[in-house]
């Protein structure tokens, strides 16, 4: 009686153990399933927002870097095709392709959802200086604050522009011993009294490692100051204009811009601030979401 | 004396039974862990593929070059994971894509009742090609 009682027990007791250890270890395998799933999940959407920026980025031919109180904009100039065109169809391309049921990605636009809409301007907040182009085919650049807010431009303590040729030759001495003009063609002031002050380096090199230095680096931002240089490519004589101060044409804010009749050129445009407290705002956001999950990424970089 | 004998081997039974089953449990259970390692592998090398230039040099390559290159990729996975990797270009126009050339590379063949995939695209600089990459890993 007293054995099978003992047995009784002892079998409830292993029975308890066992039971409890299921238990124990479905709570942690299922922890473990949520957690590997999350971090799948977030993998997963941050792979597919970083591919298909990839494609924006091929387009778009622009990368910008912050660090600490500097801006740069890597940019290539003209475009080699019809950006839109290809957002068009890069857009078509995701939807038909690439999306997968469990992914949403869109495109966040102040002119609408489609990926054509892509905004060409980026701006340097809180100073609400723009950096963009008139369109995609990117033939005139500009960098300014807009009207009324000229003084926000003295945020930015140094320019630094360099303008590399990449099918042209300078074509002008001292770069060019052979060239038949000077390099320096410019109309400008230079910056004194209390007249606003921009600071701006101006370089310019081609492929053949040729550069020229612009001597000035202060000057009246209220007027509108330019520098000619001569390049040569197979097109002949040309002349590349940059119009830095107070810029003419339509847009008659203050800044900096490269108006169209250049041949392909990359341009480096680093800005440096007086502040590291500024940040870089895409008008245009790319948005990737699991569906079912409380994941997704949105921004533009 | 005898009987406390049998009682004892009884018990050391029954303990080796009670072992064997939880240690069968557990073992079931981490099985998922291979789940989650094949996507992350499948992403790696995807990632490697596309930041080293694979994909786009893909354009002016030909197919059997281009085969070449992912077969040897494909090789750097563990020996106990299977893959393939399907890349397709396509030309767009309009609204309408058309495939021009499909390139696969094969490691193995992948279980399809346990497989994973991962997916990359990329496009050629002139705007009008576009790739699609699809890899299908499973362990073998």
């Amino acid at each position: 009686m007293a054995r099978g009682f003992l047995l009784a027990i002892t079998t409830a007791l292993v029975s308890v153990v066992l039971l409890l250890y299921l238990q124990t270890l479905a709570t942690t395998q299922n922890n473990d399933l949520n957690r590997m799933s999350n971090v799948l999940v977030s993998q997963k959407v941050l792979q597919t927002w970083s591919d298909v920026n990839d494609g924006i980025l091929t387009a778009t031919n622009l990368m910008i870097l912050k660090d600490n109180n500097t801006a740069t904009f890597f940019d290539s100039l003209p475009a080699n095709y019809t950006v839109q065109n290809f957002l068009s169809l890069y857009s078509l391309f995701i939807s038909r392709y690439y999306e997968t049921p469990d992914t949403d990605i869109n495109f966040i636009g102040p002119a609408g959802e489609d990926l054509s809409n892509l905004s060409s301007k980026i701006m340097i907040m809180p100073f609400n200086i723009e950096y963009g182009y008139d369109t995609w085919w990117k033939n005139n650049v500009f960098l300014f604050a807009p009207k009324n807010g000229e003084e926000n431009l003295t945020a930015i303590t140094m320019i630094y522009l360099n303008v590399k040729f990449t099918d042209a030759i300078i074509y002008c001495t001292p770069a060019n011993p052979s060239g038949p003009v000077s390099c320096d063609q410019s109309s400008y002031k230079k910056c004194s009294g209390n007249k606003q002050k921009m600071y701006l380096n101006l370089s310019f090199s081609d492929y053949q490692n040729r550069s020229y230095n612009f001597p000035e680096t202060c000057f009246d931002e209220t007027f509108p100051n330019t520098e000619t240089l001569r390049f040569l490519n197979a097109s002949g004589n040309q002349d590349l204009i940059v119009e830095f101060g107070k810029l003419t044409g339509a847009t008659t804010n203050n800044g900096l811009a490269l108006r169209n009749g250049y041949p392909s050129i990359n341009v480096t445009t680093k800005l440096i601030l007086n502040t590291s407290d500024f940040y870089i705002s895409y008008l245009s956001k790319l948005e990737v979401s699991a569906i079912g999950y409380n994941t997704s990424m949105v921004d533009w970089a | 004396m005898r009987r406390g004998f049998i009682f004892t081997l009884d018990a050391v039974f029954a303990a080796s039974i009670l072992l064997i089953a939880l240690a069968a449990i557990s073992l079931e259970f981490y099985t998922p862990s291979q789940t989650f390692w094949l996507p992350t592998m499948g992403n790696s090398l995807m990632t490697a593929l596309d930041k080293s230039g694979v994909f786009d040099n893909i354009f002016q390559q030909s197919d059997a070059q281009a085969q070449t290159t992912l077969t040897s990729y494909l090789a750097s996975l563990p020996p106990n994971v299977n893959a393939n990797i399907t890349v397709k270009i396509y030309h767009g126009s309009g609204s309408t894509f058309t495939l021009s050339r499909t390139i696969t590379a094969i490691k193995g063949v992948p279980d399809p009742n346990h497989e994973t995939t991962v997916k990359r695209i990329f496009n050629k600089v002139d705007g009008s090609y576009f790739g699609l990459s699809e890899m299908v890993l499973s362990y073998g």
